[in-house]
């Protein structure tokens, strides 16, 4: 089972790039007859809103509400995770996030606790980058320091002088992570998935 | 680099379901209720007209707006209503809607920089107000 684990500010656009992300890993599939993908939604609230419309899109989904799972409610995650295993053995986890969580520690916990390497994407919403970088600074830093891959979403909404500078800002938070646009007018390019599956 | 972690409590207002969980800095309040006599279409045009009205009011109060967000569901279908402190975007979904009757309504605001008694009453006022919903003109009848 591969682990994937979804981070990025609050309405940067994580479900979205989920419900393309999944349906991607299910039609790339080899084998039909296993479970392709399944989902653990964490919403900071008590009541969700994301997981209905996961449902509404025809996804499986566990929950775990009020908290953030790379803290307070990180038992519920692994015990989460372990019955996902022994029941359904997925070939991928996908986990989102809260918008305020830090991914590398839902990655770190995973890896400690059942000896799993999780692969870590973070979105960023161009549009409000420079609202919420500096007064949200450190939450920040940790979700974009540790990526794999950075996702720049709502591109669409910003001119491409802003783009180069938002992205010149997130090579030096993150010089390792492969870095690529994306926009909510238009499907998530194929290459660009491709990569988020096999590294 | 410093990172916080603390944990989250919660304050329960039983008449309106209302939860609010705080991390990271961030108050997250949330609440569900099912409206009988409403149509969704007037749901949504005053949930949108509210959100928009949220955007103003965060702003005003130098807080920032993480993600305000709504789901309403009839049977007839469901849709997503969500600001992010500019415009309201609203996304009809393929599903078949709710199984019970009337309108459901979940809503959850996350913001910073607002003080929680405020936000609290701010979800309420907007249940309240949809409460109102198509009143006028059932009376006017």
């Amino acid at each position: 089972m591969k682990i994937l684990i979804l981070g990025g500010f609050l309405g940067s656009g994580k479900t979205t790039v989920l419900l393309q992300l999944a349906h991607y890993l299910v039609t790339q599939s080899p084998d039909q007859n296993k479970t392709q993908v399944a989902i653990i939604e964490n919403e900071i609230g008590q009541i969700g809103i994301d997981d209905q419309v996961l449902r509404g899109n025809g996804y499986e989904v566990r929950d775990i509400f009020s908290g953030c799972v790379c803290c307070s409610l990180n038992s519920d995650l692994i015990t989460g995770i372990q019955e996902i295993r022994s029941t359904a053995d997925p070939e991928w986890l996908i986990i989102e996030a809260t918008g305020v969580a830090f991914p590398d520690k839902i990655a770190e916990s995973i890896f400690c606790n059942l000896g799993l390497a999780s692969r870590i994407v973070t979105i960023v919403d161009a549009k409000r980058w420079k609202r919420i970088r500096v007064p949200l600074a450190n939450l920040i830093e940790g979700q974009l320091g540790v990526a794999d891959v950075v996702l720049i979403n709502k591109t669409d909404l910003v001119n491409e002088a802003e783009l180069i500078e938002l992205q010149k800002e997130l090579r030096n938070l993150n010089d390792d992570a492969a870095l690529y646009r994306i926009s909510g007018v238009s499907s998530i390019d194929e290459e660009i998935l491709k990569v988020i599956e096999n590294g | 680099m410093a990172k916080v972690t603390n944990s989250s409590y919660l304050t329960k207002r039983r008449y309106y379901r209302i939860e609010t969980t705080i991390h990271e800095g961030a108050l997250a309040v949330s609440g569900k209720r099912n409206f009988f006599n409403q149509q969704i279409k007037e749901v949504q045009q005053r949930l949108t007209a509210e959100f928009n009205a949220m955007n103003a009011w965060v702003l005003d109060r130098d807080g920032i707006i993480g993600h305000v967000k709504g789901f309403i569901a009839s049977r007839e279908k469901s849709l997503m209503i969500s600001a992010t402190g500019a415009e309201v975007e609203c996304r009809l979904l393929e599903s078949e809607g709710n199984s019970t009757d009337g309108v459901q309504v979940s809503m959850a605001f996350i913001v910073f920089n607002i003080p929680q008694l405020e936000l609290e009453e701010k979800l309420i006022a907007i249940f309240n107000s949809l409460e109102m919903v198509g009143k006028k003109k059932r009376q006017e009848k």
